[in-house]
């Protein structure tokens, strides 16, 4: 095992066939690495440019949104809302930015309701129960569904999110964070 | 020899045996087992690539609750990613094996194999050389000083 | 007077290592040997300023001066001493003050070590690089990433203290320097490597040099791995260890090629073999560790252990293009010179399945590369959006991991040059019986599906061979069978053996459910019952916790708790943990408003998992042992690079 005797060598050829071939591998391995390093540059230089947060449902038709409403029961379906402005909002009784915004929201259905613009929130996470309560104390007399699938179909990644739906049943809005009425209304007719 | 030989087809039996019924014996996937893939195999949109399953961000919960919901309602595995990834496309944690991604799976088994032949031809080729004369007083240096393990 | 002094200590550190490193070049270039001793001050300088930065920066955390950049970031009166401590490499700037501390360390013990060879070219050359290297860093604290600036305090100024993850386990206290010993530990073989390649004295010696140093670099590596994995199980909640994620595959990456290069060292030094290949993998594994840094470091790819983003990751992208392409370079112009004699006899030898280990690794660094940069290559090449994760990297690591558990059983028994049938048969049945063993006992406990039995198989294979060499060592020389490189190599080949064992299991059979629970609900899962008990809270001035009881099983209460950190208005989850020999019973809750509201409980059970960190400390053990100068060899086995005897050397 320890045997350290080797048969000589045939030839001592310095200048054999395999001369150079270190510096052809070397040459290569070089060159994939350059196209890394170039790679990495240009992710440096590039980024920021996209935080991936717009929605990919801007000018898209809406996805479905139906269910009882959890304080009265009755159906709400958003097919029977064409020919309306329609203001879709994503929130949950657990999530900071949707207690601010709810205030805003409460004044806007005072400015809305008159107007014919329908309003309906989606919760998200959170029992039915406590969002009703939520709604009982804070005020909003608008829409409150509950739909597991509905922020899936929308695309909702942070809460809060609000999403405008022309008459014509397009998405035309997409707002991520807490929402102002002034927002709201600087994209509405009248 | 004999010997030796019945020795090692026993342990190469007994091996297989083994795999074998470690193959069969497995039930089919629960349904809490197949929720727990699902959970595994998506991206946290807004989480730095951490899977639904390991993060607490609202969106992971919401799109956890969605699998669960689609499963105990009898979706398919497919009906389930189409509908995640028409939200976040890209957010399936396993690149998919066709397009551009398709690199990703083929680049690493060409490497390996490319290296395997490398090495099957280094094995029984002789390659020429010599070290210097420097080098051979740094080597009986090292040795004298007896700092060389074993 | 801290942001003056700390300052100072920067631009000295800086020029001194200009001097050393340009001054050294020209130096041993001009071939004036009588002048290197000035290098050598130069070296001490750094090391001298690396400690006086850190002791500043240590000090003017410890008074809160809150002028100085850096303590406003990380600084607050609340952070008890530990994490005050530990505040140092809980932010990028602060964090290089420890590269560089570690970086002075390295060079102040080559300095001590080789205080008898001052005249060498080949040491002087490796000074040179390490004080290249310290060039960059210097250049980085004195410029854009200075934790010293003098800032004014705002008059609203609010503390805000360290990351919250990075004050709530004593563990943070060791998992980075531990790292940073390793990555930072590589830059001495590359530094040799290196001087190796400019002074053209290409054979064994620089290899000698730097054996042990390696050793200790991988043995640091591992452990600082091992760490930041089960700090990442106990603090971050989230029910694993290894995510696979961009900033852990950076670590992962110089430890593989790292792996590799302990390996086929050993070819080289006995057979004198692979010269351009050690070489370019002792080159690789540095080139890795600097790749990491750049991917902590600039937030480029998105992960979740990254550091904040800064202007700092394209100077380190710089860093890894010079060192990069500097090697190629060297390998290429050299690449002649580096042609070894010899050859490999056989595929039953243990220099081939020394190849064989390279290959795997290689695949295997090469997998993870390529994983962790393709979603950049793929936003590239089409816009689109990629993410790969855990499902990717797991189906490319279990066929390559079975591999390299088979090729660990039979490696270590094969002698060099050729092996017969007979001893191959003679040496692996026992542990081959081991194996079958383990198969039998995996499918007996329960485990199923061929893969993961067969990864039992394959480990108790491994086992029984490197418990065989550490028997027959011992056997023969007493207690010194366990110490030096080959039985230390063996305790860490047991190391390894555990973890991946630990891994199989943990992984295969990881069960993780989320229930709901009331006050006095029980929840039933793979045969434990988890009871909710109810909660409690307290605050402090630094944070509020709130805890949910878990009774499991009828006897212990659990508390896993969620903790609201008031100066970041972040809240953290909390993870209790009950750790076992068979299985780990991990509970992690979501926030609830008040003690006693119904909670959400994840548990999360794995199998084995103490069997990972009990790997990775018997791995560290093992590296400390192999450093351990161990049985002297017979003279005239010494590895050499003049093996073959009748071959006349030339050059």
């Amino acid at each position: 095992m320890d045997d350290q005797l080797h048969e000589a060598p045939d030839v001592t050829d310095l200048d054999g066939p395999r001369s150079g071939s270190a510096r052809r591998i070397a040459l290569g391995v070089g060159a994939v690495l350059a196209g890394l390093v170039l790679v990495l540059g240009l992710a440096v230089a590039t980024r920021g440019d996209d935080d991936g947060t717009a929605s990919g449902l801007l000018g898209q038709r809406v996805p479905a949104i139906a269910g009882d409403d959890v304080l009265s029961g009755a159906p709400f379906d958003i097919d029977q809302t064409r020919g309306q402005w329609v203001v879709v909002n994503f929130f949950g009784t657990w999530c900071p930015g949707c207690l601010v915004e709810h205030p805003e929201l409460v004044s806007f259905e005072q400015w809305a309701e008159p107007r014919g613009v329908e309003m309906v929130s989606v919760v998200v996470n959170d029992p039915p129960e406590r969002a009703a309560e939520f709604f009982r104390n804070e005020g909003g007399t608008w829409n409150v569904v509950m739909d597991q699938r509905t922020s899936i179909d929308f695309g909702v990644a942070q809460l809060p999110e609000t999403f405008l739906i022309s008459p014509d049943g397009t998405v035309v809005a997409h707002w991520t964070g807490s929402i102002t009425e002034a927002n709201l209304r600087a994209e509405l007719p009248g | 020899m004999t010997g030796r030989l019945v020795r090692w087809v026993a342990v190469l039996a007994a091996s297989i045996g083994l795999l074998v019924v470690a193959a069969v014996d497995t039930g089919a996937e629960t349904e809490g087992e197949r929720v727990q893939r699902l959970h595994d195999s998506y991206a946290c949109p807004v989480c730095d690539g951490q899977s639904v399953a390991d993060s607490n961000a609202s969106v992971a919960v919401a799109i956890r609750n969605f699998i669960s919901d689609e499963v105990a309602a009898g979706a398919s595995d497919d009906q389930i990613r189409d509908d995640i990834l028409r939200s976040w496309p890209g957010s399936l944690l396993n690149p998919p094996g066709e397009g551009f991604a398709a690199l990703v799976w083929v680049l690493p088994v060409l490497v390996t194999v490319v290296g395997a032949t490398g090495v099957a031809f280094a094995v029984g080729r002789r390659v020429e050389g010599s070290a210097t004369s420097a080098d051979e007083q740094l080597v009986a240096a090292a040795r004298d000083s007896g700092g060389s393990g074993a | 007077m801290y942001s003056i002094l700390g300052l100072a200590a920067a631009v000295v550190g800086l020029a001194a290592s200009v001097l050393g490193a340009v001054g050294g070049a020209f130096i041993l270039i001009t071939g004036r040997r009588h002048l290197l001793h000035t290098v050598r001050s130069w070296a001490w300088i750094t090391v001298g300023t690396g400690v006086a930065m850190t002791v500043v920066m240590l000090r003017a955390l410890s008074v809160r001066d809150y002028t100085v950049d850096y303590v406003q970031q990380v600084g607050s009166p609340n952070t008890p001493t530990l994490f005050n401590i530990a505040a140092l490499w809980s932010s990028l700037e602060g964090s290089l003050l420890l590269w560089i501390l570690v970086l002075g360390g390295f060079t102040g013990a080559m300095l001590v070590k080789f205080r008898d060879r001052r005249d060498d070219e080949l040491f002087g050359w490796a000074l040179v690089v390490m004080l290249g290297v310290s060039v960059f860093f210097y250049a980085l604290v004195a410029g854009p990433a200075n934790p010293f600036t003098a800032v004014t305090v705002p008059a609203d100024f609010t503390p805000r203290g360290p990351n919250p993850l990075l004050q709530n386990h004593v563990l943070v206290a060791f998992h980075p320097p531990m790292l940073y010993l390793g990555y930072v530990g590589f830059t001495v073989p590359f530094a040799f490597a290196t001087a190796a390649l400019i002074t053209g004295r290409l054979g064994e010696g620089w290899l000698l040099e730097t054996r042990r140093w390696t050793v200790v670099a991988y043995g640091f590596l591992t452990g600082g791995i091992v760490l930041g994995a089960w700090w990442s199980y106990e603090v971050l909640g989230w029910g694993g260890y290894w995510a696979w994620d961009p900033v852990e595959n950076a670590s992962l990456l110089p430890w593989l090629t790292g792996t590799a290069y302990l390996h086929s060292v050993m070819v080289q030094e006995r057979r004198g073999m692979l010269r351009v290949w050690n070489l370019a993998l002792v080159c690789a594994t540095f080139c890795l560790t600097v790749l990491g840094t750049f991917i902590t470091r600039s937030g480029v790819i998105e992960s979740v252990h990254a550091f904040s983003d800064g202007p700092i990751g394209a100077w380190f992208l710089v860093l890894f293009g010079i060192v990069t392409f500097g090697s190629i370079g060297l390998i290429a112009w050299r690449g002649d010179q580096l042609r070894s004699p010899g050859s490999i006899d056989s595929p039953w030898s243990r220099e081939a399945s020394f190849l064989a280990n390279n290959l795997l690794f290689g695949a295997m660094a090469f997998v993870v590369l390529l994983g962790t940069v393709f979603p950049l290559l793929a936003e590239l090449w089409d816009g689109s959006r990629l993410t790969i994760g855990s499902p990717y990297f797991d189906s490319m690591a279990k066929p390559l991991g079975l591999l390299m558990l088979f090729l660990m059983a039979a490696a270590p028994i094969l002698p060099w040059r050729k092996a017969s049938g007979e001893v191959l048969s003679e040496r692996l049945f026992w542990p081959a019986v081991i194996g079958v063993v383990s198969m039998a006992l995996a499918l007996v406990f329960g485990g199923r599906g061929v893969a993961p039995v067969l990864g039992f198989g394959l480990g108790g294979f491994a086992g029984g061979s490197a418990a065989r060499q550490v028997v027959l060592a011992t056997r023969r020389h007493g207690w010194r069978g366990f110490v030096g490189r080959t039985n230390g190599g063996m305790i860490v080949h047991l190391g390894v053996v555990l973890l991946a064992v630990g891994l199989v299991a943990a992984e295969s059979y990881k069960v993780d459910r989320t229930v709901r629970l009331e006050v006095g609900e029980t929840a039933s899962v793979n045969g434990h019952e988890f009871t909710y008990l109810g909660g409690g809270g307290d605050q402090n001035g630094r944070r509020v916790r709130i805890w949910a009881e878990i009774r499991i099983d009828g006897q212990d209460v659990y508390q896993p708790a969620t903790t609201l950190y008031r100066e970041q208005g972040v809240v953290v989850p909390t993870p209790s943990v009950r750790p076992g020999f068979s299985e780990d019973l991990f509970l992690v809750t979501d926030a609830v408003q008040t003690p006693g509201d119904p909670v959400r409980l994840r548990i999360v059970i794995r199998p084995m998992v103490t069997w990972i960190w009990a790997g990775g400390g018997l791995m560290f053990l093992g590296t400390l042992l192999a450093v351990f100068p161990g049985r002297r060899r017979r003279r005239g086995t010494e590895p050499t690079s003049v093996a073959i005897p009748d071959a006349a050397p030339v050059g």
